[in-house]
This record gives C-alpha cells, structure tokens and sequence, in this order.
C-alpha cells in the first residue's frame, strides 16, 4: 500500500524517475517540466527531500553524473528508490484516474448545459 | 575587481546563509551549505538572464519560500524532539508540568482561578525556552537525521 504524497514530493520524484539529479537540476527539471507554472524554493525543495528520504522514497547517490557540469562545490545527487519508484507509479495511475472522472464530469455538465439551452 | 552584478551575487548569497540560520539547527547541518549552492546557481543564472531585477524576483520568491518552510520545519523538529529518547522526553513534558502547577499553587494558595491563569502560562514559557535553547535533544536529532541519510 502506497501513502499519498504533496504537490511538491510529487513533482520530485517525477523529476527523477529519468535520472539522478542535485538539487538545482531538480529545480530546473520541475520548472521545464510544468512550464513555469511550479516552481520549488530551496527551502520547499530541501524540506521535501528530507521527507522523501525519511519515507525511504529516494536516497543520496554516491555517483556524480554530470560530474563535468560540476565546479569544485561537492554537490549531492538524489536518485529514486524501488519504493519511490512504486509511489510515483501509484500516484500517475491516481492523477490518471482523477483527469478521467474530471472529463467525463465535464463533458456530462457541458451535455446538460447544451441540453438546457436547447430547451 | 567583481562587477556590480559579481557583487549583488554575492551580498545576496551572503543574506541568504544568514537566512538559512532561522531553520533548526539539524536541518541546517544536513542541507544549509546545499540550500546556499543552489540559492547561489539561481542568483547566477537570474543576473545572467534578466540582470538585477531577476535577482530581485528571486528574492521575493525565496523569501516567501522561507516565510512557508521554516515554520513547518520547526514543527518537524519539534515533534522529533518530543519523541526524542532523551531527558525531553513525554515523562518530562509531565513532570515539568506538575512543577509549573504545583508553582502556581503555592503563589496562588485560595483560588483555582489564578492558578491556572498562572499555571499554564508558566508551563508556555518553559516550553518555549525549552525549544529554543540549543539542547541535547536538537543533537539528538541531528544524529537521528544523519543516520536516516
């Protein structure tokens, strides 16, 4: 049984069901991901991964991919675990799921407008 | 010599660390160096695109994004010091009640009234020392921290 998780643990670990990311990477994938419509804060972004890491839903990685991308700083990468992975699949199938019922809801109300108006 | 953008980074970065020191202090030694990197790669690349006033959004961004998260992760820290294995925990909360009572009792020997009046702001003030002195317990959850990591 999966938990449910926030608006912001969501979008990160969808930013790193491709690949390992460090905190900026994350910020920037979420911002292209959404197209500018959410945007993560530091401390938004560290309090999420401090959560996400306490449920066992990703971990630090001792890897550097982009290592030649990096300065001199020691940047920390995060990866998703198994269990991450199985959340963030739970939660597409439960956004999934809720955009169906939204459509069908709307397209029933637009059939019962146009039916009214007709009338 | 640094250019004035150079040096708005810079100051910006520095007001940044400052800030990171109103998170508790286990958060703040597990991500306050990784929070100022990433403040600083985002002051870099708003100068690069959209020079001081893409700093200045930045800095209404990232102070709202203080203004949300340091609350909730004072909370977090508190919680964890309450379940903390250590001389804060549950059995203390009680006896430091009893005290605080027992206290206003003998302050306020003939009426109950003033004893709670009394009482509980007492015991209010203690809590709030208790969480804002550094204690053993926020060690403790420094250590709980890391070894989650």
């Amino acid at each position: 049984m999966t938990q449910m998780i926030g608006h912001a643990d969501f979008h990160i670990l969808l930013s790193l069901l491709d690949e390992e990311r460090h905190g900026y990477g994350i910020i920037k994938d979420v911002e292209q991901m959404t197209e500018g419509g959410f945007t993560l804060g530091p401390g938004t972004l560290y309090g999420s991964i401090r959560r996400l890491t306490a449920r066992g839903l990703i971990e630090e990685s001792e890897s550097r991919p982009a290592e030649e991308e990096d300065d001199d700083r020691r940047r920390c990468y995060y990866r998703l675990t198994p269990r991450g992975r199985e959340t963030a699949d739970a939660e597409c199938r439960r956004v999934e799921n809720l955009m169906r019922i939204a459509s069908t809801k709307n397209a029933q109300v637009q059939l019962a407008d146009g039916g009214t108006a007709n009338a | 010599m640094p250019s004035f953008r150079q040096r708005s980074v810079i100051t910006s970065v520095a007001a940044y660390r400052m800030l990171v020191t109103l998170y508790p202090r286990s958060f703040r030694q597990r991500f306050g160096t990784e929070m100022s990197h990433v403040f600083e790669d985002l002051a870099y690349e708003a100068v690069v695109e959209r020079g001081n006033v893409g700093l200045i959004r930045l800095w209404f961004r990232s102070l709202w994004d203080i203004l949300k998260s340091v609350p909730r992760e004072r909370l977090v820290a508190a919680k964890v010091a309450l379940r903390a294995d250590s001389w804060i925990g549950r059995r203390h909360w009680r006896v430091a009640f009893v005290a605080c009572m027992v206290v206003a009792m003998l302050v306020t020997p003939s009426d109950p009234l003033s004893m709670l009046l009394l009482g509980f702001p007492m015991f209010a003030l203690y809590t709030c020392l208790v969480f804002c002195w550094p204690s053993k317990a926020s060690n403790n959850i420094a250590l709980k921290d890391a070894s989650h990591g």
